[in-house]
């Protein structure tokens, strides 16, 4: 019973989390939706070896990635984004437009570079902790990061000249 | 106009991924539904645990029953190529991989296996392969001896029983791991097979496999799966054999708490994993 305590416990306060993490991962609710109960499943199985809150967060956003991945290796599951965010509810403090321009920029990036971003800028990874849940060298991640963040910054070329809004 | 971003770029961009993530509205879903879900997962895991277990318990009395049943019949070292001879008891099955050739076992070998015995890694054809195990893990994770079970007692094998015949493709054994002052018991699990790496227990039994250049000797891929409390790996030999090595702080079996630390570092593992004295049946 522990098990589906604690479970039910960290899914009623992280799973909107992992959606959105899903989201801008995959850009389709949809595929979102089957990311996050892939992932949940899983960790349901490990739960009580992971049952810790961070433990249980990498973990599941170790899966979460991972299944991202492969779920790019299928042909037939390839990238298939969307132009609008599924929902507007949230007051986010960002401008329509501006969330707009940004989500554009963001699934206009490799697969690749967008995991790189979404666990550095929205988990807030560090980059030997990205290395880890990628399974990939500290050098890859530092190398799609520039190149990630370059092509943002081209694209959302108003911040470059703008500078702080 | 320069496409490098300035210094407050990242900084700018994480508040605003996060605000652009704030505004994306997650389905109204229930608990209950993942709970079910995971549920359904653990049981058909153990489900399956429970068939190889089953497979490998006819299997492995099957090999003891060639092997002391009669004079004549032995089982075949699936490394070493089909049976040849007319006294030979064992057939290999058709595998389409040069490198994947399971030890099947044909039909007087079933039944004489149900006569097997109770505790089947006691028994001789496979006892001395356990032992071999415990005694190659205890060389190169435990030379002191102070941490390692003293003896197997338990065998996890992989296989298929299908009336006709039985078909062994791994063979394995946990043991259990102290450390001194410590009530926990973590667990170092082998599994040595004959077919490919992904049809492995200690494969299946975790998600986060990254493969790892080596230069170990006779390995041709590795791999390390880290996951919170343990560590695996696996080696892919030149010669077809697959052996996966899990060590994990707890022994899910056997106790509820962990030890500290995970026994063995990776490379420790891998070494390990590499020995050439994990074999198979012959």
């Amino acid at each position: 019973m522990r098990r589906v305590e604690g479970f039910t416990a960290y899914v009623e306060r992280r799973r909107a989390h992992l959606f959105r993490a899903a989201y801008l991962l995959c850009g389709d609710a949809h595929r979102a939706e089957d990311l996050v109960q892939t992932t949940l499943t899983k960790l349901y199985v490990h739960f009580p070896r992971v049952a810790g809150a961070a433990n249980a967060d990498a973990y599941a956003r170790r899966v979460l990635v991972n299944s991202h991945v492969d779920e790019t290796r299928r042909p037939w599951r390839r990238e298939r984004s969307y132009a609008e965010l599924p929902d507007r509810a949230a007051d986010s403090g960002l401008a329509p437009e501006e969330a707009d321009e940004l989500w554009a920029a963001l699934r206009a990036l490799p697969a690749g570079q967008r995991r790189v971003v979404v666990l550095r800028h929205y988990w807030g990874l560090s980059v030997e902790e990205t290395a880890g849940d990628l399974g990939i060298s500290t050098g890859t991640v530092k190398s799609q990061t520039s190149l990630a963040l370059a092509a943002l910054a081209r694209a959302l070329r108003t911040d470059v000249t703008r500078g702080e809004r | 106009m320069s496409d490098h971003p300035d210094d407050q770029f990242p900084e700018r961009l994480q508040e605003r991924i996060r605000g652009l993530a704030a505004r994306i509205g997650p389905p109204a879903t229930s608990a209950v539904d993942d709970v079910r879900r995971g549920q359904a997962r653990l049981r058909r895991r153990r489900a399956a645990t429970g068939a190889g277990s089953l497979a490998a318990v006819g299997v492995v009395v099957g090999v003891v029953a060639l092997t002391v049943g009669s004079g004549t019949e032995r089982a075949v070292d699936p490394a070493s190529g089909p049976a040849s001879g007319p006294s030979s008891g064992a057939t290999l099955s058709a595998d389409p991989s040069p490198t994947s050739q399971p030890s099947c076992l044909s039909d007087p070998a079933v039944k004489l296996a149900k006569k097997g015995a109770s505790l089947p890694w006691r028994d001789p054809a496979v006892a001395p392969l356990l032992r071999s195990y415990r005694t190659i893990v205890a060389n190169h994770l435990d030379p002191a001896g102070r941490h390692l079970q003293k003896r197997p007692d338990n065998v996890q094998s992989g296989g298929a029983i299908d009336g006709k015949r039985s078909c062994l493709s791994a063979l394995g054994t946990k043991l259990g791991w102290s450390m001194p002052g410590q009530s926990g018991l973590g667990v170092i699990q082998v599994e040595v097979g004959n077919e490919s790496w992904r049809d492995t227990q200690i494969q299946m039994a975790h998600t986060e496999w990254r493969r790892v250049r080596t230069e170990l000797a006779g390995v041709t891929r590795a791999y390390v799966a880290q996951y919170p409390g343990g560590v695996a790996v696996g080696v892919v030999r030149s010669d077809g054999r697959v052996v996966g090595i899990d060590a994990d702080a707890l022994f899910g079996n056997n106790s509820t708490e962990p030890v500290s630390g995970v026994p063995g570092s990776v490379d420790d593992l891998l070494a390990t994993a590499a020995d050439p004295g994990f074999t198979l049946p012959r």
